[in-house]
């Protein structure tokens, strides 16, 4: 499969781990990965729409979490840890502003697994 | 021949004459005056033996007596001393010889007393102090939350009027309304912060975070601020600190952005340096060495103590010139103190000061990596263990039960906890596998169904936040355990053999 972005220093995604729980099964790793593009594309969406609501912002980061944390940069982890615990905090203002730079943060890399790994060509 | 006492025998003699008594009625007469005579005379003896002995006796009760008397007059003195110099004005005389005992018995109940009302004073006062310092911590942290709403708004106006092309003078005006809400915010929450910690409910997260990600974070968020002054911030972090650790990277971010944006306002002209140094390394941690270093003014040597503690700063003087409020050092302190680190400080005044202290963090170790390796997974046999997952998210199912098909287990999928229900009352499950935020019916409560139900299948609960509360809320449900999501596939494997 092609992926040059998972072995650069500061990588966007990595299909290593679910290449690992799929023992390689490379159908499995794009069912995977076609999932999470959704997921993340009805995240983003519903992120915006909520955009200035604690509670529903750290309720769509919650249930985005686990998939992120398998396929990410573990910095857009990191983020979402914040925006979490701005989120609980009713922090808005400064949470607004991490949500604003987490989206196209993972807008890139959903772009990049579209493009590298579920684009028939 | 009887031996007559010798005073019968003398008598005798002066009345009867030299020769030998006789008659059948005398003897047994002389013989009974006989026995009164040594009767007397032993009685006389032991009299005598007793009153040497009571003499004795006497005259040590009577040293005895003069003892005490003198040991209570003594003490009488020493009390009346005391007395007066506790009340100068009290009615009993030092000097007075006079066994004034009653007055000094009498001047100690009324001692007493005031002590005890004293007492009862104090316990009300501090009550009412304890009242009072709750109603300000929950008047400064409901002000705080009420104070942010208006001024989120005010920002966010901020921010689209910024977006609408203003007038030259408009930028200006605009950007001392922005500074100005957002120093007011960072008051703001800090106030916060400092009550969350006065109440000792300031509760710290643990999660995996890169090290390198958030000073370079720190680093941005101040770049601006530090370059307004000519400033340069420099990331100093030696190659042996591992990138990625465990903890609370937001309070990390705070802790480090107190310090950095402190030596900023210190500081014209000047640098500023971040510092992480690597002092150990073990296999399941690190310890730190953390500093922030700048060329500012600098602190006092006699003021170097005091920076810590809430609303001080060094000077009114920096108050006035640069600001802030005197929270910041001492939040920062309270977080490493949460997090079991101290900081310190060395300053020279016109040099410049470093903030330092030691962290010792979990380091997230390459092991859970090589456990998650099919190699490792490969063996594992459930022999057709029947298990029920209850989650919501699609990318999850898929997830678990690509690990599960593989170690031969029977899966079943509900998407929440009333799908759930309705599965376990027709089916028997080995174990349950339970999201705790889903629709409709969440984990919690389906769970709390399953045990009114009276099932006592297993069920281990996935969360992708395992804080304190959630645990306890967790068991309180009657689930048995938890795995943190993202699911590391040995962590799922070892549970799921644990309760099977």
């Amino acid at each position: 499969m092609d992926n040059p972005t998972q072995h650069q220093p500061e990588y966007l995604y990595s299909t290593d781990r679910l290449l690992n729980i799929g023992k390689g099964n490379m159908q499995f790793v794009k069912r995977m990965l076609t999932v999470f593009v959704q997921q993340m594309n009805e995240t983003t969406s519903r992120l915006t729409t909520h955009l200035h609501n604690p509670d529903q912002v750290y309720s769509i980061l919650h249930q985005a979490k686990p998939s992120i944390s398998e396929i990410c940069n573990p910095g857009l982890l990191q983020r979402i840890h914040t925006i979490e615990k701005l989120a609980k905090l009713h922090y808005t203002a400064e949470m607004i502003e991490q949500v604003q730079l987490f989206i196209p943060k993972i807008q890139e890399v959903t772009q990049a697994i579209s493009q590298h790994e579920l684009s028939e060509s | 021949m009887i031996n007559y006492h010798k005073l019968l025998q003398k008598q005798i003699t002066r009345f009867i004459g030299s020769e030998v008594p006789t008659g059948e009625k005398l003897l047994p007469l002389l013989k009974a005056i006989n026995d009164s005579y040594e009767a007397f005379e032993n009685d006389r003896a032991l009299s005598k033996r007793a009153f040497a002995l009571a003499e004795k006796e006497y005259l040590e009760t009577n040293q005895r007596l003069k003892d005490e008397i003198s040991i209570k007059k003594q003490s009488l003195k020493k009390l009346k001393m005391t007395i007066n110099s506790i009340e100068p004005d009290s009615t009993i005389d030092v000097n007075s010889n006079e066994d004034n005992i009653l007055d000094i018995v009498n001047y100690l109940n009324l001692q007493i007393s005031r002590r005890k009302e004293a007492e009862l004073a104090l316990r009300s006062a501090k009550e009412e102090a304890e009242k009072a310092n709750k109603a300000k911590t929950d008047f400064l942290s409901v002000m705080s939350h009420e104070i942010r709403t208006p001024l989120n708004a005010i920002i966010g106006m901020g921010h689209l009027l910024f977006k609408n092309n203003p007038k030259a003078d408009q930028v200006q005006n605009l950007t001392i309304l922005k500074t100005s809400a957002d120093n007011l915010l960072l008051l703001i929450n800090d106030i916060l912060d400092f009550n969350k910690i006065e109440a000792g409910k300031l509760e710290l997260e643990y999660a995996p975070f890169s090290l390198i990600q958030l000073m370079r974070d720190v680093k941005d968020g101040n770049q601006l601020s530090a370059a307004d002054r000519q400033n340069e911030i420099e990331v100093c972090i030696e190659s042996d600190v591992p990138e990625f650790v465990i903890g609370d990277s937001l309070r990390l971010r705070q802790i480090f952005t107190n310090l950095v944006s402190n030596a900023i306002k210190f500081t014209q002209n000047g640098k500023i340096q971040i510092i992480l140094r690597q002092e150990q390394l073990t296999e399941t941690e690190v310890t730190l060495y953390c500093a922030v270093t700048d060329t500012g003014i600098g602190i006092e040597p006699q003021k170097l103590q005091l920076i810590f503690d809430y609303f001080v700063q060094a000077s009114n003087t920096i108050s006035r010139n640069y600001g802030g409020t005197g929270l910041g050092l001492a939040i920062t302190k309270n977080l490493l103190s949460l997090m079991n680190s101290d900081i310190q400080v060395i300053s020279t005044p016109q040099v410049g000061s470093t903030f330092y202290f030691n962290l010792t963090l979990p380091v997230v170790s390459e092991k859970e990596t090589e456990t998650n390796s099919p190699a490792v997974m490969n063996d594992a046999d459930l022999h057709q263990a029947r298990i029920l997952l209850v989650e919501d998210t699609l990318f999850n199912v898929l997830y678990a039960t690509q690990l599960l098909d593989d170690w031969n287990t029977i899966v079943d999928v509900a998407e929440n906890g009333v799908e759930a229900l309705k599965l376990i009352k027709e089916n028997t499950y080995d174990i349950i596998l339970m999201d705790l935020l889903m629709p409709e019916m969440d984990g919690y409560e389906a769970a709390r169904e399953i045990r009114k139900a009276t099932i006592s299948t297993p069920i281990i609960a996935l969360s992708a936040s395992v804080s304190i509360n959630v645990k306890s809320k967790i068991l309180d449900a009657g689930m048995q355990d938890y795995i943190s999501k993202p699911m590391s596939p040995s962590e799922l494997l070892n549970k799921i053999k644990k309760y099977i």
